[in-house]
């Protein structure tokens, strides 16, 4: 089956993802049924490479949680409840469902995370991409 | 059918009021927290403490939910709640001027005593989910790079002048450090 895709916003760059629906179904599920997501992003004080911003309780399982996780990432963190961005190096404390991966213009988007440590508030999404 | 009357639904949809008042803005609470100043009218540690107040408060609900979980039908769990719930709101109001975070505690603590596991599992996460965005808004109040940049200058600072409370690392007249 062919993965199903997202957009993914940061600031003025834009990405695709591909859902992990093998991996993560009732993740995935949750995350398409509450699409879109916006909010505006923090950049991570522990784990490293990861900016987030919070969600409404889109799920309480975990799925998948991954302590080593690639560039590009996304994750479901049950605990916020927080959509969190997997942009670069990381040191995970606590994992979250990852359900996607940015397989377009990461680089774009890896530059404007990397930049909110120093610019928090920095609007984001996740929306439906038509296909 | 949901009785949208009870108790805990009104409660609920006020929680949900508050949820998205603070994904759109502010709100109330967090404007308040801008305004308030310590004891030598400063305002960094105010703030910070609300955070760290807030994030405690998450943490003890988050507590509530996990024993929910597990132990759904008994009896006691509402009165662990309704305790957790009511334990800060004093704090809440008195010291942080979260007017309206205390008010949806206070609210939570006085509905759940009559409550079955499964809604008191619904009203704790919906308050978890009410703290993250509250959270990320009192978050957004503190500018952790510019903080960090300043407490690593502090830090190279006084490690230079090599102050401490108790002398460590001062040398004395004779250019011998005192251990």
């Amino acid at each position: 089956m062919k993965a199903r895709k997202i957009l993914v916003t940061l600031g003025t760059a834009e990405g695709v993802a591909d859902l992990f629906e093998d991996l993560a179904p009732k993740t995935c599920a949750a995350i398409l049924d509450a699409l879109p997501l916006t909010g505006t992003i923090n950049h991570a004080n522990f784990s490293g490479e990861e900016v987030s911003f919070p969600t409404r309780g889109l799920m309480w399982e975990r799925e998948n949680q991954l302590r080593e996780c690639r560039p590009g990432d996304l994750g479901y963190f049950v605990q916020g409840p927080a959509l969190c961005i997997y942009y670069g190096a990381l040191r995970v404390i606590s994992p979250g469902n990852v359900f996607g991966r940015i397989t377009v213009n990461l680089q774009q988007i890896q530059e404007v995370a990397r930049r909110s440590w120093k610019e928090p508030g920095i609007f984001a999404s996740l929306r439906v991409k038509d296909t | 059918m949901t009785d949208a009357s009870s108790p805990l639904n009104r409660l609920m949809a006020k929680i949900e009021a508050a949820t998205e008042t603070l994904h759109a803005g502010e709100g109330e609470d967090v404007k308040r927290v801008k305004r308030l100043r310590g004891a030598m009218g400063q305002s960094f540690t105010t703030t910070i403490f609300a955070y760290q107040q807030a994030s405690s408060v998450k943490d003890g609900l988050a507590f509530i939910a996990a024993l929910t979980d597990k132990f759904p039908r008994e009896n006691w769990i509402a009165v662990v709640a309704a305790e957790q719930f009511a334990r800060p709101v004093n704090t809440l109001r008195t010291r942080y001027a979260l007017h309206d975070t205390a008010a949806l505690q206070e609210e939570a603590a006085r509905v759940t005593g009559a409550l079955d596991g499964a809604d008191v599992l619904r009203l704790t996460r919906a308050l978890i989910v009410y703290y993250a965005f509250l959270l990320r808004r009192l978050r957004d109040l503190l500018p952790f790079y510019e903080l960090s940049v300043a407490f690593e200058g502090h830090k190279l600072v006084t490690g230079q002048a090599a102050i401490s409370p108790v002398g460590k690392g001062i040398e004395d007249a004779q250019g011998q450090s005192r251990p």
